[in-house]
């Protein structure tokens, strides 16, 4: 039992001092990597994934820029370009998903706020979303986030460039000669409908 | 004698079929019938060992107990949930009365012991691939099943590994990575062995990788040899004994100089698909895959040695030919489909050939020793390419349906997955015809520049598909090769997403999305049972022969691939573009099928 404390209390210690570290870095620079003004609660770290908390509890003050960005056609416009350039659409689309999940719909498996869409894309997730926090700049990221919340509010921004399909193609398709059409698909009379197991031999 | 009317209309049909079939005698032997060379497919055992049956690929069971009479007494034998709700792509394999079956990821290879009541599992492998490798898996996270070598289960997981399994125990005795996920890389095809090498090929032609076919040792799985499919002549392992037919496949360094500077380190090129194998010829025919970006205008050239077929030397990897179906191709139409070997008659001579049904629409019969094509004839609706000139070997390209960069062209037909895809056709020796599943749909599509992005996807292209001409979205095409015409046609309302198989008892299997799993009349088409499974079937159905002694049909159950990808990815129908565009001819299919991955073995009863 003591050693388990002990092992505690070391990673205690050691937590500080990486906390005394990250503040006197932030002290000596104030600026992030991408130029961007580092705000704690930007970093996706302080974001609540969950929406169980043991005993009782709420999920951490949504960020400022978060916030701000929510709805802000502006950045959705930008989010929408960058969405393309960073090949988010290369998974997701216009909203349906494909390799990765739709965002035009009301699921979110790693939640659907501001900060929690934020830190999906900040961190990555483990079935597949790649980690872009030392790719893309906090600003880059925010308004990809406000055009991803845009898909699911507002599905009438999603700009389909090409016209919903046709039933059948206007320009005429070579087609092969069939000497013979098969009649159409009838239920025939012993079509089976329940397992039996016992056919199966001893 | 008096014989009434009824009576005499049934001796005069008598007598009118006597002197029919006596008519037929001496033409039926006179005109034989393709057959696949014995060499690479011998004598059926009634096992199934790799996932194409057998080296010539033809999915053909000499099994005959259940027939076009007794089919209809088909029943459920028994069935084994394999847990994952993906795209259920795998042919089973029966060895040594076990079944093997390996699922989408994550990758669970299970064995079920036959001799038992109920097929009890008797082990399973779980090789634990990286879950983000499923963020690199363009159209779900489908595996397209294991191969059987000497006392081995090998299989290939989507995260870029190949694993040997001892087929007794389970137990893993080697594992070889082959793919980067980091680079877009991942494993999806069925290996297969020849002459003691693991054949891998790689998946990932929208996430510009370069693409490659290795062979590893199959007792170490050490790497044998690796051939690129783009590059310099000795990344591709092209040297003295390349000789392909056509002068446009000629020339040094190809694989660099058909594209704009180093576009081909990213060019595209997997090896996702099947491969067949002539021993006699020594040598293995593997189709290549797409050349990325889709957005062709962002290289130039034919895209060497992309969407085509190789043959190689399979003890060195050394190239003999290459055909490129479609040079510079400009709409998804990858090289990887079922190549089938048969000894075919043509103009009263036998010719050793390969048939390939690509995805652009054309069904390539091809000298297999050469690589020159006999023919090449359209089994659906085509508008893209308006023919293939013997000549040369090239396609004759309708400009109209080529995309330009902020166009939307519309209408071209088929669409990116072609009239086929991955799903192999199945031959019957005795009716000498190719049963074909395929696809019927067309689709509108815009191009837009492309941006790389390493492990990201590299497409550059906006596609909605839609219902071809009749609005049927699949159909099974029983092919004539002395005609060059379908002998008959099944037309399906969904895509045709699984494989097909026939049997000595002149039947075909094949199944649909919506989870129906039907037999017909190999002669006719007529429909003759069919069976709901609880999901969409997109797997390759197979025979075998129990430990019993009794004729016994397998397939997977489990919608997905990527025409089902809506359906285990729960996509949202509401933007056709999804699923690089699947989900514009595909949202109905949520209405119609759910998620699911069961086996089902069927057998007759015994009475």
């Amino acid at each position: 039992m003591s050693s388990r404390f002990q092992r505690a209390e070391r990673r205690g210690v050691a937590l500080a001092a990486l906390c005394a570290i990250g503040l006197f870095a932030c002290q000596r620079s104030p600026q992030g990597a991408h130029g961007a003004a580092v705000d704690d609660r930007q970093s996706p770290n302080g974001t609540a994934v969950s929406t169980l908390f043991p005993g009782g509890g709420t999920a951490p003050a949504a960020a400022e820029e978060g916030l701000k960005l929510d709805g802000n056609p502006q950045a959705i416009a930008e989010g929408k370009r960058l969405f393309g350039w960073y090949n988010c659409a290369g998974c997701h689309f216009n909203g349906a998903g494909g390799i990765g999940p739709a965002l035009m719909d009301q699921d979110w498996i790693y939640g659907g706020s501001m900060d929690q869409i934020y830190a999906s894309i900040y961190q990555g997730r483990p079935n597949g979303m790649p980690s872009w926090g030392a790719k893309l700049s906090t600003t880059e990221i925010w308004q990809i986030t406000a055009y991803v919340r845009s898909l699911s509010r507002e599905n009438e921004q999603v700009a389909i460039p090409t016209a919903p399909p046709a039933p059948t193609p206007s320009d005429a398709a070579r087609e092969p000669e069939v000497e013979h059409a098969v009649p159409p698909d009838a239920t025939p009379a012993a079509a089976t409908t329940a397992p039996t197991p016992d056919a199966h031999p001893a | 004698m008096i014989v009434n009317a009824t009576e005499l209309r049934r001796r005069l049909r008598l007598l009118a079929w006597t002197v029919a079939a006596l008519c037929a005698l001496p033409a039926a032997a006179q005109s034989t019938l393709p057959v696949a060379p014995a060499s690479a497919a011998p004598k059926d055992d009634g096992q199934w060992t790799m996932a194409e049956k057998n080296y010539a690929a033809t999915r053909y069971s000499e099994l005959a107990e259940i027939d076009t009479a007794s089919v209809k007494r088909l029943q459920v034998a028994f069935t084994f949930s394999t847990g994952v709700t993906h795209g259920e792509e795998a042919a089973p394999l029966v060895v040594d009365n076990t079944m093997y079956i390996v699922t989408p990821f994550p990758n669970f290879l299970y064995a079920l012991d036959l001799t038992q009541p109920g097929a009890p599992l008797k082990w399973v492998y779980k090789p634990n691939p990286a879950p983000a490798s499923q963020g690199v898996a363009c159209c779900d996270v489908v595996n397209r099943g294991a191969v059987y070598w000497k006392g081995k289960v090998i299989i290939n997981t989507l995260d870029g590994f190949t694993i040997a399994v001892d087929a007794k125990t389970g137990k893993e005795t080697w594992r070889t990575k082959l793919a980067d996920i980091n680079h877009g890389e991942t494993i999806t095809m069925s290996p297969l062995v020849v002459k003691d090498k693991v054949l891998v090929g790689d998946s990932g032609g929208e996430f510009g990788v370069r693409g490659w076919l290795a062979a590893l040792d199959a007792d170490s799985g050490k790497l044998a040899w690796k051939a690129y499919h783009t590059g310099p002549d000795a990344d591709v392992l092209i040297g003295a004994d390349f000789h392909p037919f056509y002068a446009s496949d000629r020339g040094k360094d190809l694989g660099v100089t058909t594209w704009p500077a180093d576009a081909w380190k990213i060019g595209g090129g997997s090896m996702w698909g099947w491969i067949a194998y002539d021993p006699d010829l020594n040598l293995i025919f593997d189709g290549v895959g797409n050349p990325g970006p889709w957005n062709h205008e962002q290289r130039p050239g034919d895209n060497k040695w992309t969407a085509g077929v190789f043959a190689r030397n399979p003890d060195t990897g050394a190239a003999r030919w290459f055909y490129q179906t479609n040079p510079h191709d400009v709409h998804d139409y990858d090289g990887i489909n079922e190549i089938v070997l048969l000894d075919l008659p043509i103009n009263g001579q036998v010719r050793k050939v390969l048939v390939h049904p690509d995805r652009n629409g054309y069904l390539y019969v091809m000298d297999r020793a050469t690589g020159e094509v006999l023919s090449a004839d359209i089994y659906g609706p085509v508008n893209s390419i308006t023919g293939v000139d013997l000549k040369t070997g090239r396609p004759t390209m309708n400009p109209d349906k080529i995309p330009k960069l902020g166009q939307v062209v519309r209408d071209i037909c088929p669409t990116a997955s072609g009239v086929k895809d991955w799903n192999p056709s199945a031959f019957s020796p005795r009716t000498g015809m190719l049963y074909i599943p395929h696809e019927n749909i067309c689709m509108d599509w815009e191009s837009l520049q492309a941006n790389y992005v390493a492990g990201t996807p590299y497409v550059g292209a906006n596609v909605v598909m839609k219902p071809g001409p009749g609005g049927n979205r699949g159909a099974l095409t029983a092919w004539n090769f002395q005609t060059h015409k379908a002998a008959w046609q099944i037309k399906e309302d969904l895509p045709l997403w699984s494989g097909a198989l026939t049997t000595a008892g002149d039947l075909v299997f094949y199944g649909t999305m919506d989870g129906w799993f039907k037999a017909v009349d190999a002669r006719s088409g007529q429909l003759l049972w069919k069976f709901k499974t609880d999901s969409g079937v997109i797997g390759q159905p197979i025979a075998y022969r129990g430990p019993d002694g009794r004729e016994y049909v397998a397939v997977l159950s489990g919608v997905g691939g990527w025409a089902g990808a809506i359906v285990p990815g729960n996509l949202d129908p509401r933007d056709p573009s999804g699923a690089l565009g699947f989900v514009g001819t595909m949202a109905d299919l949520k209405q119609k099928t759910t998620p699911g991955g069961t086996l089902y073995v069927f057998a007759i009863p015994a009475s």
